[in-house]
């Protein structure tokens, strides 16, 4: 039973950071690229 | 989940379809896209990091939250890690999708390389295959807008309020902006609805106290013999055989055939980055459904205990987190619904733009089209199939069969596709022949037998054998640099 908990707890707190932290992450990773995007539509305007 | 009202419902719909339409500005005003090229594939300008978050978003939908807790009530605790699997057909498909990157690397669809690699017959028989999945994944999306709207409002807004609204949205951004509107939107939508899911996971069992008292409960029931030990088994032989391996082989088998991947595989600007783009999804593909099957389990000993109504399987999680959440978390579903649908019916939809203008109208109508020509045509298709998609998503169907269909078709190439790519020998009427031997012998194990995962598995390996003994038996020669030879359009 005790292990089953432990499951369940691994299965919450690893979904939680996974789910907050890839988001985080890849909203930093792809609007630094938009921003590049930006700026080269800008340079061609 | 009931009782938010309508005005409330209606404004977040509203409000989430704004979020495509200032999408298509910013590309049109960014004129990202210019050529056929720019609006089947991106340009193959997209930052990986874009893509990964693009294709999660295409397992965020009512089988991978529902689904997974599903999971959870019918097999106990090795539920709770078997549906979450289905990542793994997602890094596979990394490797696969690399491969093709470079022996392809100008491929604008995966039936191109059908056109490309072998003759018209075996390319006609993978657009048509091509075409059900996308247009099919695109209509089930299409059922979920219509029922989820209705079901958080409690039926106050009528079901096709909401396949009109994602109709609607996936029509604006779609024939502005092409696979870039859809990568932008699905991106943003799934930097919203991937802490949705944690939040309203972590907030449910927050509600029932954490895994502690849900595990008390679960040892009375063992002890009351309402619960079978076997539900506590992480590794229960049962759940193995008939879960597992129907989880592997629907990841395995239908996600090569689904234009919809590839075209976001072809869009990134490295091709080096193809592989990690993948790896990070199946990440993210891996913990979403997570949190989810473990309230799927939390669900079974509520509902075991007489604490909770016993509803099937497919509806314990609404179900569970309906009865310990306040009415108004109905607005977190409406805006997991819509990340769901709007950023996959628009891939869906430029998925069959692509092969009917690009495979279909290029290679056999107009051979001598221009780019505009294609561009147009294309633009056409995505309008007539987003208007099909919201025309039968109205009546609020069962598709659930065409959905269990799809890897019956698809699992009969897979095989072929991608040995293909390896093996010059590797001829088209074995691979032809093979496909339609694999898909009777699935069909039948399927329909006749009621054998699911293992008709697929069938499929693929009678296929297969008859793919390789043939093209043994009469060989290709293939120059793959003919693939090469294909440039940039």
């Amino acid at each position: 039973m005790m292990g089953g908990e432990i499951f369940l707890w691994i299965a919450i707190v690893s979904s939680g950071i996974m789910l907050f932290g890839y988001s985080i992450w890849n909203l930093i990773v792809v609007s630094r690229d938009f921003i590049n995007i930006a700026r080269e539509a800008k340079k061609h305007l | 989940m009931k009782g938010i009202s309508p005005a409330v419902a209606i404004i977040s719909s509203f409000v989430a379809i704004l979020i495509p339409v200032f999408v298509a500005i910013i590309v049109s005003k960014w004129k990202l896209v210019k050529s056929s090229e720019d609006y089947l594939v991106a340009g193959r300008r997209a930052h990986w990091a874009l893509v990964t978050a693009s294709v999660a978003s295409m397992f965020i939908w009512g089988s991978s939250v529902m689904g997974a807790a599903e999971g959870a009530v019918n097999n106990g605790m090795s539920g709770v890690w078997i549906y979450p699997m289905y990542a793994v057909g997602l890094w596979v498909f990394g490797i696969w999708a690399t491969k093709l990157r470079e022996v392809f690397p100008y491929a604008l669809s995966y039936t191109e390389y059908f056109r490309h690699r072998f003759d018209g017959k075996l390319h006609v028989l993978i657009i048509i295959a091509a075409i059900a999945t996308s247009f099919s994944g695109a209509w089930i999306q299409g059922l979920a807008a219509g029922h989820i709207m209705a079901g958080v409002t409690g039926g106050a807004v009528p079901y096709w309020v909401g396949v009109l609204f994602l109709g609607v949205a996936v029509i604006i951004y779609t024939l502005v902006a092409g696979l870039w509107g859809s990568l932008i939107s699905t991106w943003i939508f799934t930097l919203i609805a991937m802490p949705i899911c944690a939040i309203v996971g972590i907030a449910t069992w927050a509600a029932l106290g954490g895994p502690g008292p849900i595990m008390e409960q679960a040892n009375i029931l063992l002890q009351q013999g309402k619960l079978g030990p076997e539900m506590f088994n992480l590794l229960q032989p049962n759940a193995l055989i008939n879960y597992l391996i129907p989880v592997l082989a629907w990841a395995f088998f239908s996600l090569p055939m689904q234009q919809d991947y590839w075209q976001t595989a072809f869009a990134i600007r490295d091709p080096k980055d193809v592989g990690r783009a993948f790896r990070h999804a199946g990440i993210w593909w891996f913990f979403m459904p997570f949190i989810s099957a473990s309230l799927g389990f939390a669900a079974l000993i509520m509902m075991k205990s007489g604490q909770m109504a016993e509803v099937p399987g497919s509806q314990a999680y609404a179900a569970l987190v309906g009865h310990v959440m306040p009415p108004s978390f109905g607005v977190l579903f409406i805006w997991l619904v819509f990340a769901a649908t709007v950023g996959t019916v628009g891939a869906a939809m430029v998925a069959i733009g692509n092969i009917v203008g690009n495979d279909i109208y290029r290679t056999y109508v107009n051979k001598t089209a221009t780019d505009d020509q294609v561009k147009k045509v294309v633009r056409w298709v995505v309008a007539i199939s987003t208007i099909c998609v919201i025309i039968v998503s109205l009546t609020p169907l069962s598709i659930l069969m065409v959905l269990l269909f799809m890897p019956m078709y698809c699992a009969p190439f897979v095989w072929g596709f991608i040995q293909s790519q390896y093996k010059k020998w590797l001829s088209s009427t074995p691979i032809f022949i093979g496909g339609i031997v694999g898909f009777g012998v699935g069909t039948y194990m399927f329909l006749g037998l009621g054998l699911w995962g293992w008709a697929m598995i069938a499929a693929f390996v009678v296929a297969g054998l008859i793919s390789v003994i043939g093209s043994k038996i009469s060989p290709d020669d293939f120059d793959f640099q003919k693939l090469l030879a294909v440039k940039k359009r």
